[in-house]
């Protein structure tokens, strides 16, 4: 059983350029996602694997995965603590 | 600074409008002229276009410096987080009249940025306007005051919203956000021609986060944002692209919006709402439409559509044309009272000194005006986008 990470279903968002803007009904405060935070979002559109997050994320910024893992790890991190971001197992 | 063809604000802002609609022109790189930046930036923000601006700008119609570019986005990332705090509120009201037994249909906004077009942030909105059938309308008042929101100008006699009103606006004590109660689509005559349970009885839902909200069903929906574009006041670009963007991608039926537009004396309104498009924005409708233009309308209709339009709307028209299709002298006098002598919370909300007889004699004043008029005369049916 692995681990798979999805954009919560209640989430309201929208694209803004390069940019996200998203906000949880209910919490009050709406988060802008930019930089990589944004890519890893608009990655999320489909559940994705930890690993194949970190290796999507290597392909696009043109960098060893093992030198980005912690921080697309720490990003999703994130994203689940302000719970825009949900973990599976599938 | 990048090159392109210079053009004033109102151009940029009618080409933005327009963009990347499927029948419109291939628009040549512009460039707005610097002494109109700031006023542009103003339009496609007070006009929700910031959206449609941004996907200009990386199709190439609207090359920007770094400076402008991250000026525009500012605007957008604004305008976005309104919208969901909006779509939060909207999620509220269901909760509430779905509690209350409040059958109501989302217009508009939302509705459309989340349907009609391909990316929702193509499409902004500053509030909230719900359809809710006349019998359950006071019940939906006294929802969103639970909800915090006070009615900005009550009703000018009890019972005269549920006979002759369109909407009533209530905003929020807090944020100031506004939600538009709807009993009919818009004001006067074609407001009171139109059946909206008809409307309501079609309705159809769509998908907010992991809810579904009710909205008009598609064709409902065309028949809405084309008696905005063409009777709603002060006259907009967004709700021109509206109108071409869902006669393009939504499921429209084309004969059963031809029934209601014969039923409902719309034809003259619906012909105007596409030529008014086509002319504004530079693209071409649908060829479906064009069943509006080749129908007869009748004189009736097209009478009323000219007192919604240019100078007669400014002293009465709309108000004189609603008395007319008013039917019968009953109702026609309980109308006419109404509006002659309100209740005092109508004065209050409306005026800031509470005066019986400056409201009386406004139709001196529009009486006046239109004589001036005549001896000035200028065209009737036309289009003048807010602000200009």
């Amino acid at each position: 059983m692995r681990v798979v990470y999805g954009r919560a279903d209640q989430v309201l968002h929208r694209n803004t350029g390069p940019d996200v803007v998203a906000m949880l009904p209910g919490e009050g405060d709406v988060h802008l996602l930019s930089g990589p935070a944004a890519v890893v979002w608009e990655l999320l559109s489909e559940e994705a694997a930890l690993d194949g997050l970190i290796h999507a994320m290597a392909d696009l910024y043109d960098r060893p995965a093992e030198e980005i893992a912690a921080s697309v790890e720490t990003c999703l991190n994130d994203l689940a603590s302000r719970r825009l971001v949900e973990m599976h197992r599938a | 600074m990048p090159d392109g063809r210079p053009v004033g604000f109102r151009e940029a802002a009618r080409i933005v409008a327009g963009f990347g609609l499927p029948a419109g022109p291939d628009p040549e790189p512009m460039v707005v002229a610097k002494n109109e930046w700031q006023t542009f930036v103003a339009r496609v923000w007070g006009e929700k276009l910031t959206g449609l601006a941004i996907a200009a700008s990386h199709g190439g119609a609207l090359p920007l410096s770094d400076e402008r570019a991250e000026t525009l986005l500012e605007r957008h990332r604004r305008a976005m987080a309104w919208c969901l705090r909006v779509e939060e509120r909207l999620l509220t009201l269901d909760d509430r009249f779905s509690d209350a037994g409040i059958e109501y249909a989302v217009l508009k906004g939302p509705t459309i940025a989340h349907t009609a077009y391909p990316d929702p942030s193509l499409r902004g909105f500053g509030d909230l306007d719900v359809l809710v059938r006349g019998r359950d309308f006071k019940a939906a008042c006294s929802t969103l005051r639970q909800m915090g929101f006070g009615r900005i100008v009550p009703e000018p006699r009890r019972g005269f919203d549920e006979r002759f009103g369109k909407a009533a606006t209530h905003r929020h004590d807090g944020d100031s956000m506004e939600i538009d109660l709807h009993r009919t689509l818009v004001l006067g005559p074609f407001g009171l021609w139109i059946k909206p349970e008809v409307l309501l009885d079609r309705a159809v839902p769509f998908g907010l986060g992991d809810r579904q909200i009710p909205r008009l069903d598609d064709t409902g929906m065309l028949l809405n944002v084309a008696m905005h574009a063409s009777l709603g006041w002060p006259p907009g670009l967004a709700p021109l692209r509206d109108v071409l963007q869902v006669s393009s991608a939504m499921a429209v039926d084309w004969a059963v919006l031809r029934s209601w537009a014969e039923a409902w004396r719309l034809s003259a309104v619906l012909h105007h709402a596409f030529a008014t498009a086509e002319s504004v924005l530079g693209a071409k409708a649908t060829v479906d439409s064009r069943i509006f233009s080749d129908s007869r309308h009748r004189r009736s209709e097209s009478r009323a559509l000219r007192t919604y339009l240019g100078e007669r709307h400014a002293v009465g028209g709309t108000a004189l044309s609603t008395l007319r299709a008013i039917p019968g002298l009953r109702d026609k006098a309980a109308y006419m009272e109404a509006l002659a002598f309100p209740q005092q919370e109508f004065m209050r909300g409306r005026y800031s000194k509470r005066s019986y007889g400056r409201r009386l004699l406004t139709p001196a004043r529009w009486g006046l005006q239109r004589l001036l008029d005549r001896r000035h005369p200028q065209q009737q049916v036309r289009f003048t986008p807010r602000g200009d």
